[in-house]
């Protein structure tokens, strides 16, 4: 074998190896795109509860807007638009993860399964999640939207302020554990961002029921 | 202009509004559904019935109305094979789903959002027809609250226990809900409980569909809606002032029908696109909890173009079991094994030999000018939910059709009766869906032939439809069917439950009516 056939197999042998190798660093990229991605138990159970928790704030906010006279439209509307706009998001994600649209209980145990143990405020949320009808704190009961659906006027719009603060005061919480513990960085940036949102809506309500009283 | 000229004019505008608008349904499509498969281990077609003296029997492929019947006039016969028409009470027609309940029927309407003119009629809404005798069935009322007048869809059911019936609708103008409840303890003279305007509801529970049932039990009305997969639960604990008690988009690919275990505790919903089936914990609801949710138990898909339609609870030999027909793609009727109810397991299919695969041209060119539904299935009933013994169906375009299923993984068909066509008889049929707009609508149901029973993977439609639709247009148009708001009615189409009484089965097509069919040849009751 001649010295520039030996140069020309090394030379083959190279290029094959470093396709070799390139192949599978892209394949480690790739799996590691799809580490990224790929749900853990606290963004699935995030995606399930919340969309149980948004359900009813859409409701409240359809019973506001669908009869009688109100001065809270403006806000029904966008909170009924943001809440829809964010329950179609999970309902996306947990369609893509193949995982069921609803929890299979009523228990909270996802929060139990966060990057370090449960503190004490959150020990205190989900004691209270215990106790709370529906499993989750600040739901409306069916009492609470039977009086919504029937009062009219000022009463109905400081009802529906009260409800829908202690509502979001309720699912805050929720939101601040999963920007910390969700294992894909779309449901940190989307519950950080739930959280900011419901945070001033709730301010945005503290100043229209003081002016209700 | 006459009333009926009236009604044709607006027919035809109103058509082509629809028929937009259902052509954009057809399209769309679900990519990720599981496929769960089938246990073929005998394929997925009944035996064939035996059909004995007195009946006359389908020329083609077992359910299958064949092209030259429909041209020939031979359809207008219609095809039986052990069981015959006692009696009949056509009226206008009927809408999708008219129950049966003691010696009565009530027969849904269209309504008026597909025929305003329906409220000028001189016997408006929904008529009562009892069959106390059964060979004059004869009309004793009509029912006006505002769902009836609007039309039920899928929602007209009645509660046996507390002689309750029961329907929702959504208003086209107004876009509010309605739900109306009778008392029909006189079934033939029903009592409008809540009210001269029915019950309103704030959520779109019946828009474009669709779906309403009671708890067993009676003291809840459940209804769906295909529109963000809508569910409301309405307290007719007092149904002078029924109350709802859940309300939530829980979106599930497009909720359909709804069935419940026997405690009300669980319901078995059928979805559509993917067809399936989501098990829920309504107990919550059923318990009247201050603030009641609902939970994912299980759930099972089988094809992403399909829509299960509704989920019968049986049992047999003690395991649970789910008899789900399904409406799109020529699924058929699927047999579902809940003794996990987080795992539910498909263990039979049931088709017609028209709605296998390889029947898929002979579908395309039969019904091509027939409307939205071809050869599906639609609503069922068994003769007990305990170890049934038998099981009939409505199929749109394939009549009434019975099987023994005393072994579900080996079903026999037993008898079948799909009736005359009403072939230019449409614009006498204004209550009937069929002859009133959705015969004239290009066919839907049946897009993706080459998917039956398996994910097809593609959202590519058969273009023989489409091409065979663009082509009977002008046909049709021209009144070929009796008016140009009903297609070629070249056969009719059953999609209410047939009801089990005695030796007979009491059933409403869309375009004939109530009729009074009586098993023969000793094939019902099963010994």
């Amino acid at each position: 074998m001649n010295t520039r056939r030996v140069a020309l197999v090394l030379l083959l042998l190279a290029a094959l190896t470093s396709v070799v190798v390139a192949y599978r660093l892209g394949l480690r990229s790739a799996a590691a795109r799809v580490a990224a991605t790929a749900p853990g138990p606290v963004d699935i159970g995030f995606a399930q509860s919340m969309r149980n928790h948004h359900d009813q704030a859409i409701v409240m906010t359809r019973i506001l807007l669908d009869g009688g006279s109100t001065q809270l439209a403006g806000l029904a509307r966008a909170i009924q638009t943001a809440q829809l706009i964010e329950l179609g998001e999970m309902k996306g994600w947990l369609l893509l993860w193949r995982q069921p649209l609803l929890p299979a209980s009523t228990g909270m145990n996802w929060m139990l399964l966060g990057r370090a143990p449960p503190d004490a405020s959150l020990t205190r949320y989900l004691s209270d999640c215990r106790n709370s009808p529906g499993g989750m704190p600040g739901l409306a009961t069916r009492d609470e939207l039977d009086r919504l659906r029937t009062l009219d006027g000022d009463a109905r719009d400081r009802l529906f302020l009260q409800l829908m603060t202690r509502h979001h005061e309720g699912g805050l919480p929720m939101a601040h554990f999963a920007a910390r513990n969700a294992e894909t960085a779309a449901v940190r940036t989307f519950a950080a961002e739930v959280a900011m949102q419901q945070t001033q809506e709730v301010a945005t309500m503290a100043l229209l029921l003081q002016r209700l009283r | 202009m006459s009333m009926s000229a009236c009604r044709a004019a607006f027919g035809a505008a109103f058509a082509v509004v629809v028929l937009s608008m259902f052509a954009a349904c057809g399209t769309s499509s679900s990519t990720t559904a599981v496929d769960a498969g089938v246990d073929a281990q005998d394929g997925t077609i009944a035996t064939l019935a035996e059909c004995g003296p007195g009946s006359q029997p389908e020329t083609g492929v077992q359910g299958q109305v064949p092209l030259a019947d429909r041209q020939s006039g031979r359809s207008q016969q219609g095809y039986r094979c052990n069981l015959k028409l006692v009696s009949q009470y056509q009226g206008n027609g009927a809408s999708v789903v008219s129950p049966s309940f003691d010696t009565c029927a009530y027969l849904s309407t269209s309504g008026a959002l597909l025929d305003p003119l329906q409220v000028l009629a001189p016997s408006p809404g929904v008529p009562v027809v009892d069959a106390r005798d059964p060979m004059q069935p004869v009309q004793t009322a009509n029912l006006t609250g505002p769902s009836m007048m609007i039309g039920t869809w899928e929602s007209l059911k009645v509660n046996e226990p507390r002689k309750l019936l029961g329907g929702v609708a959504v208003g086209a103008l107004t876009g509010a809900g309605f739900f109306d409840v009778y008392d029909v303890s006189d079934c033939a003279h029903p009592v409008h409980l809540n009210g001269i305007g029915g019950t309103s509801l704030e959520l779109p529970v019946n828009l474009l569909g669709h779906e309403g049932n009671w708890a067993p039990d009676g003291m809840t009305y459940w209804a769906t809606g295909l529109i963000g997969g809508s569910i409301t639960a309405i307290d007719v604990a007092d149904p002078r002032t029924p109350k709802i008690v859940y309300t939530g988009l829980q979106g599930f690919p497009a909720n359909h029908g709804a069935e419940f275990s026997a405690d009300g505790n669980t319901m078995y919903l059928a979805t559509c696109f993917p067809g399936g089936l989501t098990i829920l914990d309504i107990s919550d609801v059923q318990s009247r909890k201050a603030a009641p949710m609902i939970r994912q138990v299980g759930s099972v898909t089988w094809n992403p173009f399909s829509c299960g339609q509704h989920a019968i609870p049986v049992t047999f030999n003690g395991k649970p079991h789910l008899i789900i027909p399904d409406e799109f793609d020529s699924e058929g009727i699927h047999i579902i094994d809940i003794s996990d109810p987080s795992e539910p397991k498909i263990v039979k299919q049931i088709q017609l030999q028209i709605q296998l695969k390889e029947n898929a041209a002979l579908r395309t060119a039969d019904t091509v000018g027939d409307g939205l539904f071809g050869y599906e299935s639609h609503y069922c009933t068994v003769d007990t939910f305990t170890d049934p013994k038998a099981l009939a169906c409505g199929y749109f375009q394939s009549g009434i059709r019975v099987f023994d299923i005393r072994d579900p993984l080996r079903p026999r068909e037993i008898a079948y009766f799909n009736p005359p066509a009403q072939t230019g008889k449409g614009l006498a049929l204004q209550h009937s869906l069929h002859a009133w707009i959705g015969g004239l609508l290009p066919p839907i149901s049946d897009l993706y032939t080459s998917g039956s029973g398996v994910s097809a993977g593609t959202v590519t439609t058969d273009a023989r439809y489409v091409a065979g639709f663009v082509g009977a247009l002008p046909g049709l148009i021209a009144n070929a069917g009796g008016g140009p708001v009903s297609g070629n009615l070249s056969a009719d189409w059953c999609s209410s439950p047939p009801r089990f009484v005695g030796d007979q089965l009491w059933v409403t097509c869309m375009d004939n009516g109530f009729m009074v069919l009586q098993f023969t040849n000793g094939v019902y009751p099963i010994h």
